[in-house]
């Protein structure tokens, strides 16, 4: 196996398959390499650690067909150190040797036979819109949980058919996030599937989404991208542009998260998104570890925000909002509720809340797509 | 640096004077505070009672027989915490260097004060005065360089009680450095802290009757009969030494509940309801204090007064009645009651470092969101010690906000409103109410005497 290929493409190449590799993996050396195979002029990279397994291709020189087994780890870090332009890589017997003009690395090649057999990713049964998927990914991957031993369940992320489209819904039992795709539902009724949430990171990590996130397809003028998206029995794969990552699916049913929601809120704050936002994070200076809260005082006209540190210090900061309810005096985790905040399309933030120890909701002005649902800290007065 | 000075102030007959204060028809006449059934005993008496003999932990049969027309009264606790709180207040006034003991005692640690002009005096003067002209009951103060001074001389200055009549007590006692040994001396060994009846009886076998007789046995003697710690304890107290500091108060450590039953319990049904009931009022008052507990612990004490305590620790802190429930229930079904159950206690510890609140978590009902459910209390098995750590953690998740809710009702509506179906008896809901019926079961009900855990609450009773 032979072929020549510009570094950085190289690098992403090697980077993107590498993020399935764990690196430590105990269930044997196969799975911290990375698959390479040269057909024609296309390169094929493959990590996995059955889990999660990503296929990235791209364009190269080819010059040899072959395939071979790299330690995923170190091949990348050789190609990064190297300068710009092409670098060759050729696989002979056991060793792979990388060159890039009077740099020559022959590094041992792993067996490739023992690189696991996987299945070929499926063809896309449903598309979703890059720019859409990445803005929900982003407002809602991160409240999964990450406890992997406690809450399973919870380390998924639910996508389920909602309406003409789809749902994705994430919660950590202690802040819920929700978001509505419209128009791109395939799923069948009362079908669900809950991905875990560290491939949704991976997925939004490619390159697509981040570009699509930084510039809306309305701006850019260009056609937007469309991520594909199959699912099995037990695997989910999307796929988009040369990058499949497929990953195993959370086994199990989603807890019955719509009863969580409380069915009504008498109190109602409506507060600029920008102001909010500001004054949370600069008085979350004054929290000395993640659970020093930030209470909150509902009143007409205003909220004061505090977070108060016995070894630190006080901050208070009022600002200016729409109040309509009875006073309140609520506290959160300043980070569940920034991360509610910014997440909040639009200049306008609405905070629902019932009573200082059940649920609140920070959305949107209009009803909208996003819903964001969070439980108080309960503080001694 | 110069001597401390320290103030032990002690209410007299506080819960009886309190009772005599809301009601006073009762003045003057002999009031006894405590339970009235079988097992009860007395928790305070006026000086009037004490006439006739009557004292503190006397069982209250006895006390009837000494005194049979005293005021019999069930004791209102939470009237009591009511008076204490603004006691304690009165004390935090003079420094913050304040450990309370019980609801009427504490101790003051006034070294750093200006006002030492007189050692101590004056202050303890205005500490009177203000309990007098504010709370209308009167306190003695003990005032000494150490704890066991202070606690020594409060108890000197006491009224007096006896079959001629009731003496006024000097109110405010000092003693002064040089002066210790000569006032330690010819007490008797007992009013020492760390001895209680059977430490006292080694002694007295041993012909120690006094503070001073300790002085003159050999060390080796006390602590081959004693023990070594205790031995060499009691001889330093003996010679006056005691190094114990004033510690402010900390948070309780530990919230709990326990219950003497009227007659004892052998039905292994009857007993889990009952914790049930315990588990279901510390839970509560676990929750008020904005606490989560990594430790639950039971109690049990026999009929042969034999005595025993599990206890179990989890990983996570829980404060859901259901979770704290499956772990007490556990370690009680580990419990052999052959012997037949005369008290039972519950109290949860352990408590999770959350000075600033406790994150609510989302209630998922009956739905597992970790691992696999394990079957629960009723006529299923009861889970096993090994696995009533992931039952405690699912119960949590799904019962977190109900128990909030039924907290809210209960301030609203009383403590009768709501409760697990298990409480649920002839006369309707029976939830434990923290302090109720502390002193020993009453006549009628045959609930048990119940005393509240956490440091606030009971009486230490033992000596300086």
């Amino acid at each position: 196996m032979k072929f020549r290929c510009e570094r950085d493409s190289l690098l992403e190449v090697l980077q993107t398959a590498g993020r399935a590799v764990s690196g430590r993996s105990t269930m044997g050396r196969a799975l911290n390499g990375v698959r390479l195979e040269v057909t024609g002029n296309r390169l094929l990279a493959v990590g996995t650690d059955l889990d999660l397994t990503i296929h990235i291709s791209t364009e190269v020189t080819g010059l040899v067909d072959g395939v071979c087994m790299a330690p995923a780890p170190l091949l990348a870090n050789i190609v990064k150190s190297l300068g710009p332009g092409a670098v060759t890589i050729e696989a002979e017997d056991e060793k792979i040797d990388v060159s890039l003009a009077r740099s020559q690395f022959a590094i041992n090649a792993m067996p490739v036979e023992d690189f696991p057999d996987l299945p070929e990713p499926e063809p896309a049964a449903t598309f979703l819109e890059a720019g859409s998927l990445a803005s929900a990914l982003k407002q809602v991957v991160r409240a999964a949980s990450t406890d992997e031993s406690g809450r399973p369940l919870l380390t998924g992320v639910l996508i389920a058919p909602e309406s003409d489209g789809v749902r994705l819904v994430a919660t950590d039992s202690y802040r819920l996030a929700l978001r509505d795709l419209p128009g791109s539902n395939s799923l069948g009724e009362g079908e669900q599937i809950l991905v875990p949430a560290r491939a949704l990171m991976e997925l939004q990590r490619l390159s697509v989404l981040t570009n699509a996130a930084k510039a809306p397809v309305a701006d850019s003028g260009q056609e937007a991208s469309q991520i594909g998206l199959s699912f099995g029995d037990r695997r989910a794969t999307f796929s988009v542009s040369g990058v499949h990552i497929s990953t195993r699916l959370v086994d199990g049913k989603y807890p019955d998260y719509r009863q969580l929601i409380p069915p009504s809120y008498p109190n109602q704050l409506e507060v600029g998104k920008d102001s909010l936002l500001e004054a949370l994070r600069r008085v979350r200076l004054l929290a000395t570890d993640d659970r020093t809260p930030v209470r909150l005082s509902l009143h007409a006209g205003a909220v004061d925000l505090e977070v108060a540190s016995q070894d630190v210090g006080e901050a208070k900061e009022t600002v200016d909002a729409d109040y309509r309810g009875d006073d309140l005096v609520i506290a959160f985790n300043p980070t569940y509720l920034i991360d509610g905040v910014e997440a909040v399309p639009g200049d306008v933030v609405i905070l629902e809340t019932v009573d200082a120890s059940k649920p609140a909701t920070v959305r949107a002005a209009d009803e909208g797509q996003f819903h964001y649902l969070l439980m108080p800290v309960r503080v001694v007065n | 640096m110069g001597d401390r000075v320290i103030l032990h102030v002690d209410m007299d007959a506080f819960f009886a004077s309190v009772e005599v204060l809301d009601r006073p028809e009762l003045k003057g006449r002999p009031v006894i505070v405590g339970g009235d059934g079988d097992r009860g005993v007395v928790a305070a008496c006026t000086y009037e009672a004490r006439r006739f003999g009557v004292h503190s932990a006397m069982s209250s049969t006895l006390a009837k027989r000494l005194c049979p027309d005293a005021v019999f009264l069930p004791g209102r606790f939470s009237r009591y915490v009511e008076e204490s709180q603004k006691l304690h207040a009165i004390f935090r006034d003079v420094t913050p260097l304040v450990e309370g003991i019980a609801l009427d005692e504490a101790f003051l640690d006034v070294s750093g004060s200006r006002e030492l002009g007189d050692g101590g005096l004056a202050l303890a003067q205005r500490i009177r005065q203000r309990v007098a002209d504010e709370l209308h009951l009167a306190c003695s103060v003990g005032i000494g360089r150490s704890k066991l001074m202070a606690k020594l001389a409060s108890k000197e200055a006491k009224p007096r009680a006896d079959r001629v009549g009731i003496a006024a007590g000097a109110g405010i006692v000092r003693v002064e450095a040089d002066l210790e040994l000569e006032f330690l001396h010819p007490l008797p060994v007992r009013a020492l802290w760390g001895v209680g009846p059977v430490t006292n009886k080694r002694l007295e076998e041993m012909g120690v009757r006094t503070v001073g007789d300790l002085t003159r046995l050999p060390a080796g003697t006390l602590e081959r009969r004693l023990g070594t710690s205790l031995g060499r304890h009691l001889q330093a107290l003996a010679r006056g030494e005691d190094s114990r500091p004033v510690v402010p108060d900390q948070e309780a450590k530990s919230i709990g509940h326990e219950e003497t039953f009227a007659r004892d319990l052998w039905d292994p049904e009857d007993l889990a309801a009952r914790l049930t009931r315990m588990v279901d009022a510390s839970a509560s008052h676990l929750r008020r204090a904005g606490r989560g507990a990594r430790t639950v612990s039971i109690k049990v004490k026999f009929s042969d007064f034999s005595q025993l305590s599990r206890s179990h620790s989890l990983t996570e802190p829980i404060d859901a009645t259901p979770a704290l429930g499956a772990v007490a229930q556990a370690l009680l079904a580990s419990v052999d009651i052959n012997r037949g159950v005369r008290l039972l206690g519950v109290s949860f510890s352990g408590f999770a470092d959350e000075p600033q609140g406790r994150q609510l978590a989302f209630s998922w009902g009956e739905e597992p969101v970790g691992g696999e459910p394990v079957r629960g209390a009723g006529s299923e098995p009861l889970p096993s010690l090994a696995m009533v750590e992931q039952e405690a953690v699912r119960l949590q998740s799904s019962w977190g906000a109900v128990t909030d809710a039924v907290d809210e009702i209960r301030a609203r509506y009383g403590g009768s409103s709501v409760g697990a179906a298990a409480l649920m008896g002839p006369r309707g809901l029976q939830p434990r109410r923290r302090g109720e019926a502390q002193w020993g079961p009453s006549g009628t009900d045959d609930g048990g005497q119940s005393s509240p855990g956490g440091k606030s609450g009971g009486d230490d009773g033992g000596g300086a």
